[in-house]
């Protein structure tokens, strides 16, 4: 589904000490079926952002639309959004609560009005998607380790069947196992289940390996926006915010500079590898 | 000399039949920067907490400057000699204003207020807090709240710092304040740092790296020595930084550069010789 | 939001009557809310509204910051009005059915009202210039005395400091899960009573959850930094009873028999 953003702006706490203008001015378009990675620091404001999406939180001004539908200003439609745009938060497992995993997974479809057959079924295809085995089904979501937790969060939200993924920074605390078999998981869901997906990371690396397309926000702006190359292309402006090129792309940047003829689209291990091999010939 | 040695150390939780640590043996060196690197539930946390006396082992010793962590006798002063910092910044902080915290371990110690007072003020100065003192945690980003938990354990003027996973729930930003403070710690204060990490980026930084993998040693050497045993750390689940992985790739298709490399600039020098 | 309450905040500053003495301030605190139940008219309210706004200027509390922390209250003192302003009986001003306003239902309503404001406003002043943890070792120290007969001074302070460094925390906390259940599509605020209190059990739940985990974590990171109860402890910073502190008593008494004096000008209630 077609995510567009016109000149979003929100201010946190207008008329108190605390004001700050948390959005400026932010443009840009998502189209149907990018998986696009979100990058900034904490505080760049990108988990405001995200709730900007799927109508948790209403712009101070601006313009968003999802598919057809516009969701802010004075007609807003926003009933059921969040079936539609999932969002999934930082730390899910932290709202687990019911007292089976299958009664967690459930509550989001059951907040739908599906039907008990429908919402087993979507249970079980979500359980099926994050790779929790069917087992677990009648377990407590707190009896089980902490990167299943983060699954069972997870398919809570994919069982709503969402037509837009957001997932915020999904892979927070985890080894690097974990966060390989989340962000794999993910990966499968976006091409199975047809999804537009948007990764909130701030790790250059895997944005790289996952994503078509990034948008990289700093201090409330979207700085950068657009395909790998186009985004990692500009090396210096990350620097000066803090963030940075995958180490491989960074290498071949510098490997131009010395006036070696390498491919220039360069962010994971093996696509330099490959890149490499290729000037050897 | 060694400031902590662990003998046999077997230890395993209550509810659980699986050993977290079996027959563990290590020691570490006073005054350097040691990384254990381990991913969830390899027993690197548990170890912490054996290091200070939270736990107590149930077979072996640990030994923290020559005292046995099951002295009960010795308690306070193993902890005042190892301080930890841990993960979840929030759950450290005790007090509503910086400065309180960080007197916190001073005055559990019964240090006369003048010298607690010179010793918080240290303490922020050391992680670069000092500006904030005044401030309530709430209001300081995650690296900021990490330093001023570090500054908490500073200010008992310990002679181990032992940090689990201190970045693990920081952004980049953050990792990067967290870890130059402990380099600081380690290079300008004398403090022996002992980094538990899963971070590859974190723990290339160290003067040496012990991997623990169910409970026992897997591999214990430099970062270099460890970052060229590329297959065993990918079987275990670890990353290796991503010049590291291509220049070990590279090695192995035939190309005349190091198995090994860890700096971009290093790789690029190397490369450009023999391309 | 939750977040922006701001009663029982500490507002930094470094003014006089941020360096009084916690347990004076305590002390006076508890003196002027019996103070406010004393005053009998008008010019008694018109007089603590003038100090308040001194009181203001020398502690450097914008009034603005003041007035917002009664926001949350609102509720609470219009309920409080409507309830004195309908019910009191009286000389009739105006009548519908069985509501009546009342001369007297005016005064009391108003006289209510400025009793909460002033009562939230002077305790507020409490901890807007003590930190809590200066307030909490002021508890401490004057309920010392008391540990001969089993109170647990020590202790109390320190379940209070950690209760205020964590309120903020969980507050947020709060936040966040409600907005992560909100976006499952949890209704939060739909359906009858019992519905209501349905759907905060997905909320409820986790927080439990979460302050359990936070209070193991606490307990293990404070016995790293070598707490071992209040036995040996010392103070970064000790209490001092000094000279402003005086003065502070001396200022404080004068205004008090200055209200206490207003009253004399004619008892409206």
């Amino acid at each position: 589904m077609k995510i567009t953003v016109e000149n979003l702006s929100y201010i946190y706490a207008p008329g108190t000490p605390f004001e700050k203008a948390a959005l400026r001015d932010i443009n840009f378009t998502i189209e149907s079926g990018d998986f696009v990675g979100l990058i900034g620091h904490s505080g760049s404001g990108k988990s405001t952002l995200v709730q900007h999406l799927n109508g948790l939180v209403k712009p101070t001004d601006g313009t968003i639309r999802i598919g057809e539908r516009v969701i802010t200003g004075k007609h807003a439609d926003t009933k059921g959004l969040c079936f539609t745009v999932g969002l999934v938060f930082q730390y899910p497992e932290q709202q687990l609560f019911a007292e089976t995993i299958y009664q967690d997974i459930a509550f989001g479809p059951s907040n739908m009005g599906l039907s008990p057959a429908e919402i087993d079924l979507r249970v079980r295809t979500a359980m099926d998607l994050v790779g929790l085995s069917p087992d677990l089904m009648e377990k407590s979501p707190f009896s089980i380790s902490g990167g299943q937790k983060r699954r069972v969060a997870i398919a809570g939200v994919l069982a709503m069947e969402p037509k837009v993924l957001i997932l915020d920074e999904p892979t927070a605390g985890l080894d690097p196992k974990g966060r390989d078999e989340i962000l794999n998981s993910i990966r499968k869901i976006h091409k199975q289940m047809d999804m537009t997906v948007i990764l909130v990371s701030h790790s250059m690396e895997d944005v790289a390996k996952y994503c078509d397309k990034l948008l990289v926000l700093n201090e409330g702006e979207v700085v950068l926006s657009g395909t790998l190359a186009e985004v990692f292309h500009h090396a210096d402006t990350l620097t000066d915010i803090g963030l940075s090129v995958p180490q491989v792309t960074l290498a071949v940047h510098k490997l131009r500079e010395k006036g070696i003829e390498i491919a220039e689209n360069v962010f994971t291990v093996s696509e330099a590898i490959s890149a490499i091999m290729k000037l050897r010939g | 000399m060694d400031i902590i040695t662990t003998e046999k150390l077997t230890f395993q939780y209550e509810d659980s039949h699986r050993k977290v640590l079996e027959n563990f043996d290590l020691t570490i060196e006073k005054g350097k920067f040691t990384a254990l690197l381990g991913h969830n539930g390899s027993g690197k946390s548990s170890l912490a907490k054996l290091f200070n006396g939270i736990l107590l082992p149930e077979g072996g010793k640990v030994y923290v400057s020559g005292m046995d962590t099951q002295n009960e006798q010795l308690l306070l002063d193993i902890r005042k000699c190892c301080g930890l910092v841990f993960q979840n910044p929030d759950n450290q902080l005790i007090a509503s204003i910086i400065e309180d915290d960080v007197a916190f371990a001073p005055e559990n110690l019964g240090i006369p207020s003048e010298e607690i007072r010179q010793r918080v003020d240290d303490a922020l100065k050391c992680v670069g807090m000092y500006e904030y003192r005044m401030r309530s945690p709430h209001h300081l980003s995650g690296g900021q709240k990490q330093r001023v938990a570090i500054a908490g354990i500073v200010a008992m003027r310990p002679s181990v710092i032992v940090l689990d996973e201190p970045t693990a729930m920081l952004d980049p930003k953050g990792r990067k304040e967290v870890v130059e403070t402990i380099q600081r710690l380690n290079r300008d204060y004398g403090i022996t740092a002992i980094l538990i990490t899963h971070n590859m980026d974190e723990a290339a930084l160290a003067d040496r790296i012990v991997v623990i993998e169910k409970g026992k040693i897997l591999l214990d050497g430099t970062p270099k020595e460890i970052f060229s045993e590329y297959e065993i750390l990918k079987a275990t689940g670890l990353d290796v930084p991503q010049i590291t992985a291509l220049s070990y790739e590279l090695h192995k298709a035939g190309f005349p550069i190091d198995s090994c490399i860890l700096s971009v600039e290093e790789f690029v020098e190397q490369i450009t010789k023999v391309l | 939001m939750l977040k922006d309450i701001t009663i029982g905040q500490y507002y930094p500053s470094e003014s006089v009557v941020h360096k009084l003495d916690p347990r004076l301030k305590i002390i006076l605190t508890l003196v002027y809310i019996v103070a406010i139940f004393l005053i009998r008219n008008f010019w008694g309210f018109l007089l603590l509204a003038v100090l308040s706004i001194l009181l203001c200027k020398v502690s450097k509390i914008p009034v603005g910051f003041l007035l917002k922390g009664l926001k949350p209250l609102a509720v609470l003192m219009v309920i409080t009005a409507l309830l004195n302003l309908f019910m009191t009986d009286g000389k009739i001003l105006w009548q519908l059915g069985f509501l009546k306003i009342t001369q007297e239902g005016i005064i009391l309503s108003a006289f209510m009202l400025l009793r909460i404001l002033f009562l939230v406003m002077g305790t507020s002043f409490l901890t807007y210039t003590t930190t809590p943890i200066t307030l909490t070792s002021g508890i401490e120290s004057l309920l010392k005395p008391f540990s001969k007969i089993g109170v647990p001074s020590h202790e109390i302070a320190m379940m209070m400091s950690i209760a205020l460094r964590f309120i903020p925390t969980l507050i947020e906390e709060t936040d966040k899960i409600m907005a992560a259940q909100k976006a499952r599509g949890a209704a939060l605020s739909e359906g009858n009573l019992i519905q209501r209190a349905k759907s905060l059990i997905p909320i409820l739940i986790p927080l439990f959850v979460s302050a359990f985990r936070r209070a193991d974590e606490l307990a293990i990171a404070m016995e790293s930094r070598c707490y071992h109860g209040g036995d040996d402890r010392t103070k970064m910073k000790e209490l001092k009873y000094g000279k402003r502190d005086t003065i502070a008593l001396f200022v404080f008494a004068i205004c008090l028999t200055g209200m206490l004096m207003l009253n004399l000008l004619g008892a409206s209630l």
